[in-house]
């Protein structure tokens, strides 16, 4: 049995079907990547996981429970976090706040020292408030909001958009050893290189069909299929 | 010019108990995203719980309490059976029924103590006038400031000391996130409901003495505090506090020098904030 | 907004919800109207006032909101709902209603009615068909004879059934809703005593011994003007236009009350005022189709001054705190006239907003004057809130306070520790029943029916009811022009006040005028036993000249 299970999965945006019977699995310890084109529903169903969206039909699984149905809240509890590409820090609280916000109801919360060894430049800005942060720092804090919480799932939207090269550079390395450490990761990413450095496996998405499953070696011996679905 | 400083006064006694309804509404309005029409009510509702105890009782910090407590249990029951159904839909949706709510609020009261106007004395401990600077002054409405104060810096702790204020002051912020940080927002945005409808409910009993007591008290006062919830900016605790004493201080001093155009003098300044600065003095920016 | 709302799962919005939100808000209205007060307001119109108010609230006018509004009145309208005619097409369906068709003869576009009468369905169908056969013969040549006459307003439309329409618009919500509950309650008992020939109404030397008015049933319903002329004029419309109401009745603020007087004129129909105070509304606004019976600001004045002047001597400085519309300015105006005239000054007169709830900063500048007489003009609750406030400003403590118009509730909202020692005036007083007998059967009457003891805007109702039911049986017709003529005869009618008539000129009412004085609390026998009454002034010792008033009443049609 996967540790996460995505079976058959129609998800509708009001009234426009976006994931028509999306099927995609992720091992304990394994980083899963998510490709494809703008619009072709990664995001749709990273939110499908988390329970942000709802299905219309098919099931997601998560370590033998149906999670598809449930609120955010319980998903998150049970081990799945959400690293949004939007990031959604709380601009109204500071950094210190954000991650207290997010370790509440954490299980074994990582401490607040062991983050702030991780991502020192959070340290140095935690009594700014979340709105003050550049683009790299809300980044951090969001995937730090998420270690904090101890998942065993990281749901990684995009982490690396938008960034200055040299900011990528760091959070890959932060993201690989994060990997190496056995975390289980699924990611959505645009930068398909940086993607494929991080993963195991690869599912390609198109206009919201899984159109290939490949590890990264096979997808980039096909150059037809990463031009045609990728782009590149 | 003694007649300024009294008219400064009656500006700071009335943004007080502004600050004190606007506070309520800001954090509902933030958190859930909607008006909550049945503001006013809850208002009336309080008077009416502590008009009842004092009237039992004579002792108005029973009649403080009771109208705290049947507040906070009201907002309860409304949200758990009605608001709830009503998170996801339209802003529209949510503006009728909570408007509906009020109005059956409004008429249960009127069904049960008729529409006449209830006699809710000033309590015998501050019923006297001070001398301040050479004018009379009454001292209810100094308490009255002093009971506002007090309740904000109480509501201040419990916002920004507190776990379940961060939870909210968070969710007013962006509600999503904090759901998906795994925190029941559920459980939040009822408790924070019934909150709204208790600091409503104690502004009506504090408010009780200087106002008739009549099923349709609250009606006007809810048009007030959503204009000082403009001006303070959705959401914000400061924003609720500087916009009741800016909208106090507007109504009282125009009053005093034209008294014709204080309404509009308030309504102005509101679209001066809006033209200057539309998410409020103290608001943050892109908000719903 | 768009995220905020995902933060709870699932997505999509149908209309089912939109339903039921606006079902809320309408069911809430009409449930607790109706139910409740006995008012038939209903869905639709709750509806309706939701979705106004709605769009009030909305400003500016943001378009998707307002257009949504007008997609659920289609869809209420759609699921069998009508919403373009709130109160008058929609009615509650109970077995008193069921009864209606049979009763009329012109069968179903009888306006129903809300009877409000215990009576069961065999007793009401046999009455109705009693009357129905009665007009039978009658009725033939009754409406042949009408056909000569050129029709005017509602008539003859209005009378061809066995019944004719009365509405009845009352303060139920608003300012100004204590007193218009009273008006209400005062309009069902009249209404009632006229339709079974009992109370007061029997003992009208015309009405003696029948039951309704010219043998017709006089159906009414009750509209919401929530103390403002706009809903006032809107329900009123709907009455005339579509109940065919042969007259309509109530208000209790001047500014509802003149702007209803104008719609009546418009419309020719026959309109009685609630309460209204002000000079205007048979001064410069005076109407021919519109009779007002209690004190204007002129007679208020005419009796009270010398009161005062009596009790506080002469040399006296008042200072006023008056509502900005026609009333406040018009019995603030008579009070500085006449009691300049006998000796006072007046130091300021402080004109507060309409309505107004938190009076600091007018009362700041009353407690900082050397006045020692302070004139409150405010009614109702705003009466109520600025005596209040008076009272914690320390001013009654160096000034003596008057309220020349004391609204109904306005003891109740003060108690009677403010009220000892106060002067002033209302329309009538429960304590009048020692000098007029039928102001004691109608106390006796109003407390077997509602319980409590009437206050004087439910004199008013009864009363002017009770004139205009008067009028129209000796003008032998409902003809509006023909009433009038009758009514400006000047024939009084005997009432509560004894006899009664109105000034042909003006149509002002000249009726005694009581002076109140307040009780102590140690004097009072009983919770509602605020006042003595220390003086009854003959009504034609204090009218204002005709001249005076400008009063020019348009013509009759």
């Amino acid at each position: 049995m996967s540790l996460l299970e995505v079976d058959a999965v129609n998800t509708y945006y009001g009234d426009s079907h976006i994931l028509f019977d999306v099927s995609m699995r992720v091992e304990e310890g394994e980083v899963v990547a998510l490709l494809g084109r703008n619009g072709s529903g990664k995001t749709t169903t990273m939110m499908t996981v988390m329970g942000i969206l709802t299905p219309r039909s098919g099931e997601v699984r998560f370590a033998g429970h149906t999670i598809s149905g449930r609120q955010p809240y319980e998903i998150a509890g049970l081990g799945v976090q959400l690293v949004p590409d939007t990031r959604r820090i709380v601009k109204t609280i500071t950094v210190q706040e954000n991650l207290e916000l997010a370790a509440f109801s954490a299980k074994s919360p990582w401490s607040l020292a062991r983050i702030y060894e991780t991502f020192p430049r959070l340290e140095q800005r935690k009594s700014f408030m979340g709105r003050s942060l550049s683009g790299g720092e809300q980044q951090m804090l969001a995937i730090a909001r998420a270690l904090i919480r101890d998942a065993r799932v990281l749901l990684l939207d995009e982490p690396f958009e938008g960034l200055a090269p040299i900011i990528v550079r760091d959070l890959l390395e932060t993201t690989k050893k994060l990997a190496s450490e056995g975390r289980t990761i699924l990611i959505v990413e645009q930068n398909v290189r940086a993607a494929l450095l991080l993963a195991h496996r690869t599912y390609v998405l198109s206009k919201g069909h899984v159109v290939l499953e490949a590890t990264p070696a096979d997808l980039e011996a096909r150059p037809d299929v990463m031009h045609r679905y990728l782009g590149v | 010019m003694h007649l300024i400083e009294a008219q400064a006064l009656n500006g700071l006694a009335l943004g007080a108990v502004l600050s004190l309804v606007a506070l309520g509404l800001t954090i509902v309005f933030g958190l859930l995203g909607f008006v909550n029409f049945a503001h006013g009510a809850l208002f009336m509702v309080g008077a009416y719980a502590g008009w009842v105890v004092y009237s039992q009782t004579e002792n108005f910090f029973l009649a403080m309490v009771a109208a705290l407590v049947v507040t906070f249990i009201v907002g309860l029951v409304i949200e758990r059976v009605l608001i709830r159904m009503y998170y996801r839909r339209p802003p529209e949706d949510q503006i009728l029924v909570t408007y509906g709510l009020a109005i059956i609020l409004v008429e249960i009261v009127r069904a049960i103590f008729t529409g006449v106007t209830r006699q809710m004395p000033t309590p015998a401990w501050a019923a006297g006038t001070v001398q301040l600077a050479g004018i009379f002054y009454p001292q209810y409405r100094l308490v009255l400031i002093v009971i506002a104060a007090v309740t904000l810096a109480i509501l201040y702790v419990v916002l920004f000391r507190t776990r379940i204020g961060l939870i909210v002051r968070a969710g007013i912020d962006d509600a999503l996130i904090v759901n998906i940080l795994g925190v029941n927002v559920n459980r939040t945005f009822l408790l924070v409901f019934a909150l709204g409808a208790a600091i409503a409910g104690f502004s009506g009993i504090v408010d009780a003495p200087l106002l008739a007591v009549n099923p349709d008290m609250g009606t006007d006062l809810l048009v007030q505090s959503f204009v000082v919830v403009v001006i303070g900016g959705v959401g914000s605790f400061f924003g609720a506090i500087l916009g009741g004493l800016i909208a106090g201080e507007i109504i009282s001093l125009t009053t005093a020098f034209a008294a014709d155009y204080s309404s509009v003098a308030l309504y102005a300044a509101m679209a001066l904030v809006l033209i200057v600065r539309p998410q409020g003095l103290l608001g943050v920016e892109g908000r719903a | 907004m768009q995220v905020k709302r995902n933060a709870l799962a699932g997505s999509g919005s149908s209309a089912e919800p939109r339903i039921v939100a606006a079902l809320t808000t309408t069911a809430a209205r009409a449930a607790c109207c109706f139910v409740v007060r006995n008012v038939p307001l209903t869905t639709a119109d709750g509806a309706h006032s939701a979705a106004l108010h709605v769009i009030r609230s909305v400003e500016p006018y943001d378009i998707p909101t307002v257009a949504w509004i007008a997609a659920v009145t289609a869809t209420l309208s759609a699921v069998g709902v009508n919403v373009r005619h709130p109160p008058q097409e929609r009615v509650r369906v109970s077995f008193k209603d069921a009864t209606a068709a049979p009763s009329a003869k012109r069968g179903a576009t009888s306006p129903r009615k809300e009877t409000d009468l215990p009576v069961n369905r065999t007793e009401f169908l046999k009455t109705g068909l009693g009357t129905a056969a009665g007009l039978g013969l009658a009725g033939a040549g009754w409406d042949w004879a009408r056909a000569a006459e050129t029709p005017i307003g509602n008539y003859p439309a209005g009378t061809e059934g066995s019944s004719v329409f009365v509405g009845l618009l009352c303060d139920l919500t608003g300012s100004y809703s204590a007193d218009g509950e009273d008006l209400r309650k005062g309009y069902l008992l009249a209404l009632d005593d006229l339709n079974n020939g009992t109370g007061v109404m029997a003992k009208i030397a015309s009405l003696a011994g029948k039951k309704g008015l010219l043998g017709k049933k006089v159906e009414y319903k009750v509209a919401d003007t929530e103390t403002k002329p706009d809903p006032a004029v809107q329900h009123a419309t709907e009455f005339i236009t579509q109940n065919k109401a042969i007259m309509f009745c109530g208000g209790v603020s001047s500014a509802e009350v003149i702007a209803m007087a104008k719609l009546g004129q418009q419309q020719k129909v026959i309109y009685m005022t609630g309460a209204s105070g002000s000079n205007d509304t048979t001064g410069k606004d005076c109407q021919r189709y519109c009779f007002r019976s209690q004190l204007d600001a002129y007679m208020v004045a005419a009796s009270l001054g010398p009161h005062l002047v009596k009790a506080y001597g002469k040399n006296r400085k008042a200072i006023y705190l008056t509502p900005d519309y026609s009333y406040g300015h018009s019995l603030a105006n008579s009070m500085k006239a006449e009691t300049e005239k006998l000796g006072w000054k007046t130091v300021a007169d402080v004109v507060a907003p309409f309505p107004t709830s938190d009076y600091s900063s007018y009362l700041t500048n009353i407690a900082n004057s050397d006045a020692d007489v302070f004139i409150n003009i405010e009614f109702g609750n705003d009466g109520i809130a600025s005596t209040k406030q008076a009272a914690q400003f320390g001013i009654m403590k160096k000034m003596q306070l008057v309220i020349p118009n004391i609204s109904t509730y306005l003891p109740d909202g003060l108690g009677p520790e403010i009220m000892q020692g106060v002067y002033g005036t209302q329309d009538w007083y429960w304590r009048l029943q020692d000098r007029y007998p039928l102001s004691k059967i109608f106390v006796q009457d109003f407390v077997g029916r509602w319980k409590i003891r009437p206050r004087w805007t439910a004199h008013i109702a009864y009363a002017q009811t009770a004139i205009w039911a008067d009028a129209v049986t000796r003008a032998g017709t409902f003809n509006p022009v023909n009433v009038i003529k009758t009514l400006e005869e000047g024939k009084p009618t005997n009432l509560m006040l004894g006899p009664v008539h109105y000034r042909a000129g003006d149509h002002q009412q000249v009726r005694p005028c009581p002076v109140l004085l307040g009780k102590k609390p140690s004097a009072m026998e009983g919770k509602d036993d605020f006042f003595d009454v220390v003086d009854v002034v003959p009504g034609e010792r204090v009218m204002q000249p005709l001249e005076d008033t400008s009063c020019k009443l348009p013509a009759y049609s």
